[in-house]
């Protein structure tokens, strides 16, 4: 091992209490979006960054919505590492059936709690983190190094990583970028299926709900559409080659970290219907009812396609019309990246651990690059309990993937994958 | 001396005009429920009432929810008839589809009165107050008592209304026999009910982010399938007392159910209904909904009770582990009915038959009323008023003259009922 990479390690080490700290406090700082207010959240990294006396700047927007930027320019020429994590979270489920309260952000059974803790508080604290570490060796590193802290992936970035690709893309583009949302440290994601949302709303004349006969029912109708949609999940996919072979390779282990019927899952359209609202009274035939479909979409199946046969499935309810909420089309990085090798590389040293390159499920703002043809790679911990009870973070787990990335980033940029 | 009868038909062609803007009025003033405060409607009612120097006393156990009650004697023996009718309609919907000015315009367009709550009940209640004005200005020829109730809160199960009159005025307000405006047709007088049964239905999964459909189940599927299930419900064949299914087979009821109901009506007196008014599911659309909710308005045939309702519901849930059940209308209501062929359904048949050339039929209705107040008390009670066809719509009317035919059958079956011994009016 280089000499820069031994010091870097220990600049890990040494900083482990505080890191632990910093993870603790940015749960403990709430930024579930909606409503999306990650001021505070927002002012934890701040004060990491300021600490260590390294520059950024609060790119904002929206107000509330802040966004954390800063660039490093290494002593020589090299390639550009773009760094980029996301601020808000989920809101918090159920509070009813949570240990704790949901914002503890306690340590205990040597794991993190709280609502976003793993999806991705402990990824940006990460990604802050190395950061700062690779700022304090800036002297020693080639080409750039950027760092991009988001105020709103929950809700597909118009106030965060959409604006700065936007408005600071020679910035923030890069040539290759690299984020820590959760997925499992023995798999490297390239790309990820897309979501397709769809409302539909229903609407009929109502009546008195002792006379279900006299109109149809809104909620009746949106009860039999919703089993009408299931039928898109049969949609016939042809995977590109790349991504069937990545996943083929890694089903065993997909299901492993998703339960099984994830890699099933992988390669077909899948339909979540997230929101359903109806009714004004229990007594009254509902006049109007809502729906709102997550539909993912896997590589080689377009979003014009799906939005057609969606569409020829709600023309069958005549008091049903659709909108598109939100369309994108499903990308994919090569799974042959250096950066996929140097994760691969690290992951192992550090570690002990092997990893694997695979589409992901869900959705990050890594598709942000990807669709302007940037190299973008995630990598981070398992995601436990997201969108759950209970989320938390395993802290040695966590260790091993902070150390992964620190490393891979300062690989990248000393040009080491090329040696 | 002029019979009685022709006496108090003149005077309503007469005040024709003046009961128009009564009801038009009593449309203009809101009173939906929920949230169900009909403070302004009632003081609309006093009003009346104090024009007409008639007494009345406020029965307000909840502030905002006042009651109305009145009462005369004509100091000659006879029987006790109660008329009731409520004053808080359905809420409005949302104004901007409303086609004739919004939900309380009381618009009149081609001989129809538009507005929340003119069908349900404001019509009616009108009816009972011109009655109860009217057979007061001619006491003198009338036998027995006559009380007027005006109710706070029909639509949302009758606690604070006649609920509560019941419990804390029942020698005032029980009566003899009841007399209630509600919706019923022209073509019908409503003699029973069936009962509403409601009940919120929550789902409850482990929920996970959206992209992850195979990590757990989705409350919101869990109800698709749910409210699949629950039209089994349907399927339950009542066990009917002799005189109500001798009348719900008479081919003349029959016909009458599925002209004013609309079609299908005599079918559905005689089923369990399902209604699923609300549905409440997820919190954001990219995650598995951990939670929904669904609220069933199962309505109950005569002949079906509660307990076995409730023994369906819980078989079919052994299929839904994930599922609770709470009930949330009365427990103790049942599907009621009083003599389809009593002394007051004559009354009215007669006095319609006369109005309109139109001999109504005794039917069991689909809604709930609170003549269930009465029925259950072992007293009759009977429902004549306007089409129920567009009530809870947002084209919800009546008809002018259907109104004063209203108004005409409830003074005229009322001043019958109130003959003096051996006489007719």
């Amino acid at each position: 091992m280089t000499d820069i990479r031994r010091r870097l390690l220990s600049m890990i080490d040494a900083d482990r209490d505080a890191l632990l700290e910093l993870l603790s406090r940015l749960v403990r700082a709430p930024s579930p979006n909606p409503p999306g207010d990650t001021r505070a959240a927002a002012g934890v990294l701040a004060g990491w960054l300021d600490a260590r006396g390294v520059a950024y700047r609060m790119v904002a927007c929206n107000p509330t919505m802040p966004n954390l930027l800063g660039s490093i320019e290494g002593a020589r020429a090299g390639p550009h590492l773009v760094l980029n994590g996301h601020i808000d979270t989920f809101p918090p489920v159920a509070r009813e059936r949570w240990r704790d309260d949901p914002f503890s952000g306690r340590i205990l059974d040597d794991k993190v709690w709280g609502t976003g803790c793993s999806d991705m508080k402990q990824g940006t604290a990460c990604l802050v983190a190395v950061y700062a570490w690779l700022h304090a060796l800036k002297g020693e590193i080639g080409g750039r190094l950027t760092l991009t802290a988001v105020s709103d992936e929950e809700t597909f970035g118009p106030n965060g990583a959409r604006y700065l690709l936007e408005h600071h893309g020679s910035e923030v583009l890069g040539d290759c970028l690299l984020n820590a949302e959760p997925g499992a440290p023995t798999t490297v994601r390239f790309a990820e299926k897309a979501p397709l949302w769809i409302g539909i709303d229903i609407a009929t004349i109502g009546a008195h709900g002792a006379y279900p006969h006299k109109n149809p029912s809104a909620t009746r109708i949106a009860a039999a559409l919703i089993e009408d949609l299931a039928t898109i999940e049969d949609t016939d996919v042809q995977l590109p080659p790349a991504v069937a072979r990545a996943i083929a390779d890694g089903a065993a282990e997909i299901d492993r970290i998703h339960l099984p019927g994830a890699a099933a899952n992988m390669g077909r359209v899948t339909l979540n219907i997230g929101t359903w609202n109806g009714g004004t009274l229990v007594n009254m035939l509902p006049g109007r009812c809502t729906i709102e479909a997550d539909i993912r979409l896997p590589w080689g199946v377009s979003p014009c396609l799906m939005v057609a046969k969606v569409g020829e499935i709600v023309a069958r309810y005549p008091h049903a019309s659709m909108r598109v909420i939100s369309s994108q089309t499903p990308e994919w990085s090569d799974p042959h990246h250096i950066m996929v090798d140097l994760i691969r590389r690290n992951a192992r040293e550090v570690a002990g651990v092997n990893v694997r390159p695979i589409p992901s499920l869900a959705g990050t703002d890594a598709r942000l690059w990807r669709q302007r043809g940037i190299p973008a790679f995630t990598y981070g911990t398992t995601a436990t309990n997201v969108a759950m009870p209970d989320e938390h973070t395993d802290i040695n787990e966590w260790l091993g993937v902070v150390k992964t990335h620190a490393l891979s980033a300062l690989d990248f940029l000393s040009g080491e994958a090329t040696k | 001396m002029t019979p009685l009868a022709d006496t108090l038909l003149a005077a309503i062609d007469g005040r024709r005009a003046e009961l128009i803007a009564l009801l038009q009025g009593f449309v203009r003033t809101p009173t939906a429920n929920p949230p169900g405060d009909t403070r302004q409607g009632a003081a609309y009612l006093e009003t009346f009432l104090r024009s007409c120097g008639l007494a009345y006393r406020v029965i307000a156990p909840m502030p905002n929810m006042p009651n109305l009650l009145a009462t005369f004697d004509t100091q000659r023996p006879g029987p006790h008839l109660v008329l009731n009718g409520h004053i808080d309609v359905f809420p409005p919907g949302r104004d901007e589809l409303w086609r004739h000015g919004g939900p309380w315009s009381g618009t009149i367009d081609d001989g129809r009165l538009y507005g929340r709550g003119t069908a349900d009940m404001k019509c009616g209640t009108i009816a009972s107050f011109v009655t109860y004005a009217l057979l007061h200005e001619h006491r003198d020829q009338l036998a027995g008592r006559l009380t007027l109730t005006a109710v706070s809160d029909e639509e949302t199960g009758g606690k604070w209304g006649t609920g509560f009159l019941f419990e804390n005025h029942r020698d005032e307000v029980a009566g003899d026999c009841c007399l209630n405006g509600e919706p019923s047709s022209a073509h019908t007088v409503r003699y029973g009910e069936k009962t509403p049964h409601w009940l919120v239905f929550k789902v409850k999964t482990r929920g996970a982010h959206g992209a992850y459909v195979h990590m757990s189940p989705s409350a919101n599927k869990i109800a698709t399938r749910l409210m699949a299930a629950l039209e089994e419900l349907t399927d339950i064949r009542p066990e009917m007392p002799q005189a109500v299914a001798r009348n719900l087979a008479d081919p003349a009821v029959r016909k009458a159910l599925d002209e004013g109901l609309g079609d299908g009506a005599a079918e559905l007196v005689q089923k369990v209904s399902l209604n699923i008014g609300m549905i409440d599911g997820g919190l954001k659309t990219n995650m598995i909904p951990s939670e929904c909710k669904l609220e069933a308005d199962i309505r109950l045939p005569v002949g079906v009770t509660k307990q076995r309702i409730r023994a369906e519901v819980s078989r079919i849930l052994k299929d839904f582990p994930e599922v609770s059940v709470e009930e949330i209308s009365h427990p103790c209501d049942e599907a009621n009915w009083c003599d389809p062929e009593g002394h007051m359904l004559t009354l009215i048949q007669e006095a319609a038959d006369r109005v309109t050339g139109v001999r109504p039929v005794p039917v069991i209705t689909l809604a709930a009323t609170d003549a269930r107040f009465w029925r259950q008390s072992g007293v009759p009670a009977y429902i004549y008023g306007c089409s129920p066809d567009l009530m809870g719509t947002y084209d919800e009317s009546v008809g002018v003259d259907e109104f004063l035919n209203v108004v005409r059958v409830h003074a005229l079956a009322a001043a019958a009922f109130l003959a003096p011994e051996g006489k007719r009016i």
